[in-house]
């Protein structure tokens, strides 16, 4: 784990080593955040907040190989926080960027495809995968039977075209 | 076998996908690296460089043999009786005319780690101030240090900070702080206050107890009732080397603020640590300080609640005043106090208040001397069986020192003296107040002591008219 010789220098003090680590982290942050917030004006405010308080609580981290997920547990908190926060407001901004093609490539970007998945099904599959959430821990994160969360995982992948061995998805989609 | 397979596919793929952030996730994030502080050993409170006006008032909470808070008090610290009352209960002049107008901004939020409550009762902040009320358990200290634990909308805030504390009834005590800055705050903005750290009470004996307490609120500036007048270039006045000039003043419905940026000769530099270390223990030395005062066009003066200084950079704070008002005065006096080395790092100050001794009055209205400064006039005494009402006017040329500088005393030599904050002004155009003395003994040995006070040293030279339209 890159981060966690950095996450241990934190532990201590070191605050580049503390931003080397959370830069390793950024992108699961960020898919993570969007597991509950629409905008990415949001997933930024909260992303932010994050940082601050991980950064005033690193001494507090027991064991430094666990620091991305101690880091995504605040990011949930801070999810939860804006969505209380913005509970009652109609938010115009709800644009998503969703992330560079590379040049000289015809591939969709994964996230590409997860963006296509229904809201249920896509929480869940950002969660699992970019937070590294176990399944026990989404269920509670949201509030549904472990089965529910179990059979919607597997039901992302079999749109996504992993479920099933020998199956890749190339270029393009229909 | 098929699940874990597409499973390890997916991890697969999600990992070797390339991804950028938006760029307004990406500026947040470099927005929040810059302004992550230094770690803890190499931070400082960040305090002014000279400070010429002592006028903050921090007051201690008493010792009470408290025991532990259980789940049932902290159940009790939310439904507290003293919820929207802290600004009343300890607010200077100004506080409590923002609850009066309404400005205040009641929060009410709650906030428990570790079996420690703290709930965020009201704020108000209108680009001179920000004043917090907090309740808690009694005798909890928190361990503030503004500018690690005071953020609006996420940036962290250097600030100059100011407490007061009173115990209330059923246990619970009332925290006001108040902080004022350098830079403006936005108009509107997250306030988060954040602390790492308390002292409490446990078995009877001060316990240091590390958790986390976020208290959050939407703030507000005041808008109405605000006047802002900048002076480009300054008023000045220069004198004896001397040199004062003022580049602004506000005012708001909760403060009166003079902005002046001031220049002085060297004998109002106050002793670095190395310097003070050098003075021998038992030594006197002189100490110069200058005080900054504001009266209103009729003549009023203006009670100071506070000021800070960063260099020759000094704002000063008053009561709040009527927009009324087409100019004020500011007048600087100078205060030369002797003071004594101790010799642990501590200087005090070797000249002992003169106290007089009056009968007490048993007819109104009752007056005594003040010394040079002037006069005390006792229009009232109510005596009930727990408390005792003083209704009283001072009249001279130190009013805001004349008001607290009386007590009673019993032929046993008991004193009884009303708390500041357990005094009311009665009238805004006199310095009239109503005070809240402890239950008094109906006997006949009971005297009015009064200290006599000597006015400060005016430079006239340096009186400053400033111009509100």
């Amino acid at each position: 784990m890159e981060w966690s010789d950095d996450a241990s220098r934190a532990r201590k003090g070191d605050k580049d080593a503390f931003v080397r680590a959370m830069r390793t982290l950024e992108v699961s942050m960020y898919q993570t955040a969007k597991a509950f917030l629409r905008s990415d004006a949001d997933c930024a405010d909260a992303m932010q907040e994050t940082v601050l308080r991980a950064f005033r609580s690193i001494r507090g981290l027991k064991e430094p190989a666990y620091f991305k997920t101690w880091v995504i547990r605040i990011l949930i908190n801070e999810c939860k926080r804006v969505l209380q926060r913005t509970r009652n407001v109609m938010t115009l901004d709800v644009c998503y960027d969703s992330g560079v093609r590379e040049a000289g490539y015809d591939r969709v970007e994964m996230r590409e495809w997860i963006d296509t998945l229904d809201e249920s099904l896509r929480s869940i599959v950002l969660l699992y995968y970019y937070g590294e959430l176990t399944i026990k821990e989404i269920s509670e994160e949201m509030d549904l039977p472990e089965g529910t969360v179990k059979s919607r995982l597997h039901r992302a992948r079999e749109i996504l075209g992993f479920a099933h061995a020998g199956q890749t998805k190339g270029a393009g989609h229909s | 076998m098929n699940e874990q397979h597409g499973d390890q596919r997916m991890k697969s793929a999600i990992q070797q996908s390339t991804y950028e952030l938006p760029s307004i996730v990406r500026d947040k994030l470099e927005a929040a690296y810059n302004q992550l502080p230094e770690p803890e050993r190499n931070r400082r409170i960040s305090k002014p460089a000279l400070w010429i006006c002592a006028s903050i008032v921090i007051l201690l909470a008493g010792t009470f043999a408290l025991g532990f808070i259980s789940p049932a008090m902290a159940q009790v610290l939310r439904q507290l009786p003293g919820i929207g009352t802290v600004f009343q209960t300890l607010g200077d002049t100004g506080v409590r005319n923002i609850v009066d107008v309404g400005f205040a901004t009641s929060v009410g939020r709650t906030v428990e780690d570790k079996g420690v409550s703290v709930t965020l009762d009201q704020v108000v902040y209108d680009g001179t101030r920000l004043t917090v009320g907090l309740l808690h358990e009694q005798n909890l200290d928190i361990h503030f240090s503004p500018a690690s634990s005071l953020r609006a909308d996420g940036r962290f805030l250097n600030a100059g900070i100011g407490a007061r504390f009173k115990n209330l009834p059923g246990g619970m005590t009332a925290s006001l702080y108040t902080f004022s800055f350098e830079d403006q705050l936005p108009d509107e903005f997250d306030l988060d206050i954040h602390f790492q750290e308390v002292t409490a009470m446990r078995d009877g004996k001060p316990t240091l107890i590390d958790g986390n307490w976020w208290l959050e609120a939407r703030v507000s500036k005041i808008k109405e009732g605000v006047k802002e007048k900048k002076f480009d270039p300054p008023l000045i006045r220069d004198f004896a080397g001397i040199r004062v000039a003022v580049t602004g003043v506000t005012l708001t419905p909760l403060t009166t603020e003079i902005a002046y940026e001031l220049d002085v000769p060297d004998r109002y530099d106050r002793l670095s640590y190395d310097e003070r270390r050098e003075i021998p223990i038992g030594e006197v030395v002189t100490r110069n300080d200058l005080v900054f005062r504001l009266w209103d066009e009729k003549g009023l003066m203006l009670e100071q609640l506070g000021g800070d200084g960063h260099g020759n950079r000094h704002t000063s704070r008053f009561a709040p005043i009527s927009l009324d008002n087409h100019e004020l005065i500011l007048r600087t006096a100078e205060r030369v106090s002797k003071m004594k080395n101790q010799g642990n790092g501590s200087f005090v100050g070797i000249e002992k208040p003169v106290v007089r001794y009056y009968e007490f009055p048993n007819h109104y209205p009752y007056t005594v001397s003040q010394g040079e400064a002037g006069e005390i006039t006792f229009r009232g005494i109510s005596f009930e069986d727990d408390q005792t009402w003083v209704e009283y006017e001072v009249q001279g040329s130190e009013p805001y020192v004349q008001e607290h500088a009386w007590w009673v005393e019993d032929d046993k030599g008991q004193q009884y003296k009303f708390e500041h904050y357990d005094h009311t002004r009665l009238q805004d155009d006199a310095y009239v107040y109503k005070a809240k003395l402890p239950a008094l003994p109906r006997e006949s040995g009971l005297k009015i002591a009064v200290i006599e006070i000597k006015p400060l040293k005016r430079i006239d030279e340096l009186e400053l008219v400033i111009p509100l339209n």
